[in-house]
């Protein structure tokens, strides 16, 4: 319990980039975990604004959020909003741009306003006519409707639509374009007096004296117990 | 010999983060002009003479030679014989992995995947050493998240290192030390390694959960509770 209060984070201390990997890895990886995209998702609706993420980021998070077959109404309806208001989507790539068209078809949930944009973005990039296909179905309002219609008489046409290779193709953009980097592993002299007394703080380790026995004093902390460092 | 390196390193970083010109003359200008531009020059000559005496150093001067050249993300060139330093490196350290402290550990694994040469033997070793640990209480959040992101980065499958890792995470009381940064990178490195270990994602995934209710409480009203 100390240590918490000491250490207590919240939901701000995540970077978009943190929270867009961490959905897509629970995507990616089959876990579900409701309370984790619920909480998340809140989240995401209550910031400001949504400017902190990156194209790659938005795509991945609203592909998790399809991909885990969890609806997030405010989430979906945030995210297409924020496109909207871009001046330009000079930064989503193709596989962007289909990985937002698939997740909105796949969630669901129509934003007709979005579709066109989408599309629109498509026909000046000169987008492949395999990808031009896809975007078209899954932005079609009349497939939508098609697909619902079929839900109603216990059809098994969603599943046709979802074929695997809409499946594979969002496979390939996942996040292999932006992986996470790492932080720097840790050099104690790059840190000031004062964080490296915060750190000695929080271990209950003693906080006085020079700067290079304050880094000794986390070093030792830290060393294996038949370590060759000094 | 190290220090001065990392120190060179540290001053070629600090010199670099200013996108502004320096005045012509100023200590900055004078400092750029030694280590910036020539720096092709310094850092292969201290590969060449580093080479001669890694025999002597020990591993956390090794770590640390390895640790400078991925702060720059600068590959020293084939040596004369054809070898690398990044090579030389890996063949001192294996032999001797088990005086390698934790940190030591993961900062070696951490440069050789941030330089990109890759080294199955070395990331083998490190992984099978670590394996046959009896606990990893010793390592702090920070090298667990970079010993696994290396090896999934680096796309060198170790499964039981990754096991291994998980479960001390799992067995860990709470996750309070762990950066966003740490959680996101582990998940996602068991993703991209192909390991499944459902009681890490859910232990990651309760303890993201549970932050937003411990924020609800202002640090006082928490202190109130544990002395109730």
């Amino acid at each position: 319990m100390a240590d918490h209060i000491v250490s207590c984070e919240h939901l701000n201390d995540f970077k978009p980039q943190d929270l867009s990997t961490i959905v897509w890895s629970y995507a990616k990886a089959e876990i579900s975990h409701l309370d984790l995209f619920t909480r998340i998702g809140d989240h995401l609706v209550t910031l400001t604004h949504l400017h902190d993420f990156n194209s790659q980021a938005l795509a991945n998070t609203i592909y998790a959020y399809a991909k885990a077959e969890v609806s997030h109404q405010g989430l979906f309806g945030k995210v297409a909003d924020h496109i909207m208001l871009l001046d330009n989507l000079d930064d989503y790539t193709e596989q962007n741009v289909s990985n937002l068209a698939w997740s909105y078809h796949k969630a669901g949930i129509i934003r007709q306003d979005l579709n066109d944009k989408l599309i629109g973005l498509a026909m000046d990039r000169k987008f492949s006519t395999k990808r031009l296909e896809k975007l078209d179905r899954w932005t079609s309002e009349d497939t939508i409707e098609n697909l619902e219609g079929n839900e109603h008489n216990g059809g098994g046409s969603v599943v046709a639509l979802e074929d695997d290779n809409n499946e594979s193709n969002m496979e390939d953009g996942g996040l292999e374009d932006d992986d996470p980097d790492v932080s720097t592993p840790e050099d104690l002299s790059l840190l000031t007096v004062v964080q490296l007394k915060d750190r000695l703080r929080k271990l209950g380790l003693r906080v006085s004296g020079r700067k290079h026995e304050l880094i000794s004093r986390l070093n030792n902390h830290f060393k294996v117990q038949d370590g060759s460092d000094e | 010999m190290t220090t001065t390196t990392l120190g060179f390193a540290k001053i070629i970083q600090t010199l670099q983060r200013s996108k502004r010109g320096y005045v012509k003359g100023s200590y900055e200008d004078y400092l750029h002009g030694i280590l910036i531009r020539q720096r092709d020059e310094v850092f292969s000559f201290i590969a060449r003479t580093a080479v001669n005496k890694l025999n002597l150093f020990e591993p956390r001067y090794l770590k640390d030679l390895a640790y400078t050249y991925a702060l720059l993300e600068y590959v020293p060139k084939q040596l004369d014989d054809g070898s690398t330093l990044f090579n030389h490196i890996a063949e001192k350290s294996i032999p001797k992995l088990e005086k390698f402290n934790p940190q030591e550990l993961a900062n070696t694994v951490w440069a050789f995947e941030k330089i990109k040469v890759p080294h199955p033997t070395l990331y083998e070793k490190v992984g099978d050493y670590i394996v046959t640990r009896q606990q990893l209480n010793d390592f702090i959040p920070q090298n667990l998240a970079n010993i696994v992101w290396s090896y999934a980065k680096a796309g060198v499958s170790h499964p039981k290192l990754f096991t291994k890792v998980a479960d001390h995470i799992v067995s860990l009381e709470h996750l309070n030390n762990f950066k966003p940064q740490e959680l996101s990178n582990i998940v996602w490195s068991y993703v991209k390694a192909e390991v499944s270990h459902p009681k890490l994602f859910t232990k990651v995934a309760d303890h993201i959960v549970s932050l937003e209710h411990l924020n609800n409480f202002k640090p006082q009203e928490l202190s109130n509770i544990v002395l109730m």
